[in-house]
């Protein structure tokens, strides 16, 4: 029993250490290398400059939250469905999962331009961007899922004469919802990363702020070089809420009936 | 079971509030005034001074005055300003003249209606420890520079100077770092943000008399076709805001830009102003003949020349293609 709680407390410290010896040394490396603030900030001027920027910031990550919120959202719904028909079948499957990957494949950067066109610049084009971004790996998941139900389970189904609706519903979409929310996960990590980038490539700042993806632009060319770490310090926060959140939801919609909250072997 | 279809319906629930959102106007139109003409501007990058003169007609109701509710459209990266007015998701739009020649040869129904500026505000920033006087003192150089930019085209094919080429990637962290480095800037932002590090730096225009690109507003041709009066009425306005903004009291205008950028200071926009006064860009040289807002056949057919010499331009195309001169302000 002692044993475990001091392998707890270690597991507690354990960053904390490798932390302070990580801002040990980053003032190391300024105070040999003599680099100036504007190429390697200290965190305490980091903090600083979050401290100086924090209305902006504080602005910014709204209008950033609200296009990775779009986005994921967005993702989540369209990747539910497009998983469903590709699951229910091998003919559907086969013939739309090759251009899927096509799309997967095709870099995002590539079609900004046409994105640009089509969504419109600003919020509808960050939330486009932020969808395809966050789209695949649900997609991808939840197909596996889909196809990974219990081959007794699926056998006792096909049995009794189960529709294949029912199998879907009863069976496969329970089965699956374990890989859903694993895809969403990675997702949730990914939207806030693609609504910066949509920011970044198709923003215009309308309705007074641009994001954070904008200030990334407006830091870099006034050379504010702490504030820019200062808003990537902050997407990182943004990114641990999202990613929170649907920590939350997994054990929302799973703890109650699926192994992995039960099991103490991991 | 249940859970599930909770997940399902407050995902779509989400979503729906989402689009609904986005589809609110930030910018409505101020009430109480049914009979103005609504006109949707696009500009080219996030507002700046460098579009202060659009706002400075929209502050004092020099737009209103004339009948129109203009509403200024910020742009951004990859604002692509041309596709935005030739598909009519803007009425009008500003740009550099090269881009809207080179945009008509390709096949878009675009015409310039006037000018923003007479001269392109684009420069290369240089410490004034290693000065440039000239462009050809560029040569044997390694120049910060957007690839494909016109004028590296012309210095190369039309000046002969030869220099290497490294990628704007539009900071200056290297440019700070090592007093022999050149880049392109615009004369009215980077050098401001330069000397507030402590560089010494200056700023050479890239127009000359071998190059000079106007910035220009321009329309679709359908626009134009359909609301020609319109057009002129937003040219009218617009230069009478220039002229206002960069001779008379710009407060009001920058008061409309701060709204919308917070992070640009009252210092940097002074800077800007006094750069856009001190290279003339809005006014020109009167010496030339040169007056805010206009536009003459003899420099644009100059330009298509240009363009034509040193590659930019496949095909030619007439002055009249390119531009109108009906809506210039009359010259004295």
């Amino acid at each position: 029993m002692t044993m475990k709680k001091t392998s707890r407390f270690l597991i507690w410290m354990l960053p904390v250490v490798s932390g302070l010896l990580f801002v040990a040394l980053w003032y190391g490396v300024r105070a040999v290398s003599g680099l100036k603030s504007w190429i390697l900030p200290t965190p305490l001027e980091i903090m600083q400059a979050a401290w100086q920027e924090r209305g902006r910031l504080f602005a910014a990550v709204g209008h950033t939250a609200l296009g990775a919120l779009g986005g994921f959202l967005l993702a989540a719904v369209f990747a539910f469905f497009t998983s469903m028909l590709l699951g229910v079948s091998r003919i559907l499957r086969a013939s739309l999962y090759p251009w899927l990957l096509m799309l997967q494949m095709t870099p995002v950067i590539v079609l900004t331009p046409v994105i640009m066109l089509w969504a419109g610049p600003g919020m509808p084009g960050i939330i486009t961007i932020t969808w395809l971004i966050s789209f695949f790996p649900i997609v991808a998941n939840m197909t596996q899922g889909l196809l990974s139900a219990d081959l007794n389970h699926v056998a006792l189904f096909r049995m009794c004469n189960a529709r294949r609706l029912q199998e879907m519903r009863l069976l496969r979409l329970p089965s699956a919802m374990p890989y859903y929310l694993t895809g969403l996960r990675i997702a949730a990590a990914l939207a806030p990363t693609g609504a910066i980038f949509g920011e970044y490539m198709v923003g215009n700042s309308s309705g007074g702020t641009g994001g954070l993806g904008f200030l990334v632009y407006s830091y870099n060319t006034q050379i504010k070089i702490p504030a820019l770490f200062a808003s990537a310090l902050t997407s990182c926060l943004l990114g641990f809420i999202f990613v929170a959140a649907v920590s939350w939801l997994n054990w929302a919609v799973l703890h109650k009936w699926h192994d992995s909250f039960e099991r103490t072997d991991h | 079971m249940t859970k599930l279809k909770l997940l399902i319906a407050s995902s779509i629930l989400g979503l729906a509030v989402v689009i609904t959102g986005c589809g609110k106007k930030p910018d409505a139109a101020l009430p109480g005034s049914p009979a103005l003409v609504k006109v949707r501007f696009q500009t080219d990058w996030f507002p700046q001074p460098e579009h202060g003169g659009y706002y400075q007609a929209l502050a004092k109701g020099y737009y209103a005055a004339e009948g129109l509710d203009v509403e200024i459209l910020p742009g951004g990266p990859n604002a692509q300003v041309m596709a935005s007015v030739a598909t009519g998701r803007a009425d009008l739009g500003m740009t550099n003249g090269d881009d809207v020649i080179v945009a008509v040869a390709r096949g878009l129904p675009i015409k310039m209606v006037g000018a923003e500026m007479q001269r392109d505000p684009q420069g290369i920033l240089f410490h004034t420890e290693h000065p440039l006087r000239d462009l050809k003192d560029l040569e044997g150089k390694t120049v910060m520079a957007g690839a494909g930019s016109t004028w590296i085209q012309v210095l190369e094919k039309k000046l002969g100077v030869k220099f290497n080429l490294v990628p704007l990637l539009g900071d200056l962290a290297r440019f700070m770092n090592n007093e022999e480095f050149v880049q392109q800037c615009f004369v009215t932002n980077e050098p401001f943000f330069a000397r507030q590090r402590g560089a010494k730096v200056g700023a050479l225009l890239i127009a000359s008399d071998s190059y000079e690109p106007y910035r220009v507003m321009f329309t679709s041709s359908e626009f134009l076709g359909k609301h020609s009066e319109i057009v002129g009425k937003f040219v009218r306005a617009s230069v009478r805001g220039w002229v206002d903004y960069l001779s008379g009291d710009p407060a009001p205008a920058n008061q409309l830009l701060a709204a919308k950028r917070s992070d640009l200071s009252p210092e940097f926009m002074a800077y800007s102003i006094k750069a856009m006064n001190d290279y003339q860009l809005v006014s020109g040289d009167p010496k030339k003949g040169e007056a805010a807002g206009q536009l003459t056949a003899a420099r644009l057919e100059k330009q298509i020349k240009l363009l034509q010499e040193v590659g930019v331009l496949d095909k030619p195309v007439a002055v009249s293609d390119v531009a109108t001169f009906e809506f210039l302000p009359k010259t004295h």
